[in-house]
């Protein structure tokens, strides 16, 4: 069994992250754009002071909850929180579905393993998560010159202050985007198995656009922003402890349902 | 008997697509599957493999029942509808990508089987500039590479000119002799004929027709 998981995750690897260089070069590109405009945005004092931390700030801030009295107001999503999440969704919908209609059957007739071969999908999306996002932090940290700052300090962007405890913080900004993508993006690949890619990520852009309307702690789009945190929004907002704990329950959940459900599927 | 299917049924939607079929296969043969489109063949194949899970009866090899303590055919290589492969590797990258999961074969292997299937030339080329015939080449290669003791293809001629397909005939002839067990797919009687040692008639999912063949010729 460790000897066919680990010849599946060699697999996954060559299969659904090394053929893939070139997108993850675009990528990079993508971030720097996105580094750009967010320079661009901040006033001529502040541009060449931009730490790390800002950057971050600028793009998980979110914003408030649209309340029921402001739903006359034009629908407003964050720009740059948009660009990162949805991005994600997009970059890793297609993958799992493809693989299983093209090569899937070759696969598993050298593993014996249905489930194994969803246990790799599963361990391909760990992996394209951590590379996804650690270019994106990395992209970022070039872009503030590899300046660094407390949380709690500044207020470049004219928003809200946001003073966050200082682990509360790092949470936030360094684990919360990732880890909430991550769940949602378990669920999006095991719809996109039962039905098909389009439906399955239409579903997760649905679902993680609402949490911009409505604070609550299962919408897991408030843990990526920071306005949502209960230190900002007290008793109606969310933690990092209630995010990191739906968010593993529903990376368990799905991946035990998948197993289960690939295990009986017709290949 | 080898690989036994006993009374095979499988229901998809209210709609019957294979109906009560049995099956005795022996090993150093080569059967034929023929049908026309849509007559029940790959999705026997499939449950063969144990890709598909019959909704009645069940496949026994070497006295083991499928979905018993395993769920698929313990030694086998299959082509089964489009071969797969990345289009971005090459032929050999994506034979290697494939053989790396069981570490039975290495380079020297992979490269003799795409010489003799006649993609010596096409090793170094990306598999999306191959053509219909080399693709499907490259899909035999994929089945057959690690000397599987049951071989199963669908429909491996489509795409293949003659001179390919005696080439083929003779690997199979080969793989045969070295006892393993082949099953292949055609709608195409002829073609068939020149390669099979028996042939079973499938339609609207039922055995119709079992012949044996000898010099191309039924018996």
């Amino acid at each position: 069994m460790i000897w066919s998981f680990k010849q599946q995750l060699k697999y996954e690897y060559r299969a659904g992250i090394k053929v893939r260089w070139k997108q993850y070069m675009g990528l990079v590109l993508v971030f720097f754009l996105l580094g750009a405009c967010i320079y661009h945005s901040a006033g001529e004092k502040v541009a060449g002071n931009l730490t790390l931390t800002d950057y971050l700030v600028k793009i998980f801030s979110g914003i408030d909850e649209m309340k029921k009295a402001d739903r006359t107001m034009a629908f407003y999503l964050p720009k740059e929180w948009g660009v990162v999440e949805i991005l994600y969704l997009l970059f890793v919908v297609n993958y799992p579905k493809s693989d299983y209609e093209q090569r899937g059957y070759q696969v598993i007739l050298r593993t014996k393993s249905k489930s194994m071969w969803w246990i790799g999908k599963c361990s391909w999306l760990v992996m394209t998560t951590i590379c996804y996002y650690g270019i994106f932090y990395l992209v970022m940290l070039v872009c503030s010159m590899f300046r660094y700052q407390d949380m709690t300090v500044r207020n470049v962007w004219g928003i809200q202050q946001i003073i966050l405890s200082h682990g509360e913080g790092i949470l936030s900004i360094y684990l919360m985007p990732w880890i909430t993508m991550l769940a949602i993006a378990f669920v999006m690949i095991l719809l996109s198995m039962t039905f098909n890619q389009i439906v399955a990520v239409s579903a997760a852009i649905c679902y993680l656009i609402s949490a911009v309307y409505i604070s609550k702690s299962w919408l897991l789009g408030n843990y990526t922003m920071l306005l949502r945190n209960q230190q900002i929004l007290g008793s109606d907002g969310v933690t990092c402890r209630q995010g990191i704990l739906f968010s593993l329950g529903i990376i368990i959940i799905t991946t035990l349902v998948g197993m289960k459900y690939m295990k009986n599927k017709k290949l | 008997m080898y690989l036994e299917v006993s009374n095979i049924t499988k229901i998809i939607r209210n709609e019957i697509i294979l109906d009560d079929i049995s099956l005795s296969l022996e090993r150093g043969k080569i059967y034929g599957l023929q049908g026309k489109n849509g007559s029940g063949k790959t999705m026997l194949m499939r449950a063969i493999c144990g890709l598909l899970r019959p909704t009645k009866g069940n496949v026994t090899i070497d006295g083991k029942r499928l979905g018993d303590k395993m769920d698929f055919l313990p030694s086998v290589g299959a082509l089964i509808e489009n071969p797969g492969f990345i289009g971005q590797f090459t032929g050999y990258e994506n034979l290697k990508m494939l053989a790396d999961i069981k570490g039975l074969i290495g380079k020297t292997d992979i490269q003799d089987i795409l010489e003799r299937i006649g993609l010596e030339n096409a090793e170094k080329k990306k598999y999306k500039a191959y053509s219909l015939g080399m693709k499907q080449k490259l899909g035999i290669a994929a089945a057959i590479m690690e000397r599987p003791d049951v071989i199963i293809l669908d429909e491996p001629t489509n795409a293949l000119d003659e001179e390919s397909m005696k080439n083929l005939h003779c690997i199979l002839t080969e793989y045969k002799d070295h006892g393993s067990l082949i099953l292949i797919s055609c709608h195409d009687k002829e073609e068939l004929e020149m390669l099979s040692d028996e042939i079973y008639e499938i339609e609207n999912g039922k055995i119709k027709n079992h012949r044996r063949i000898q010099d191309g010729k039924a018996i």
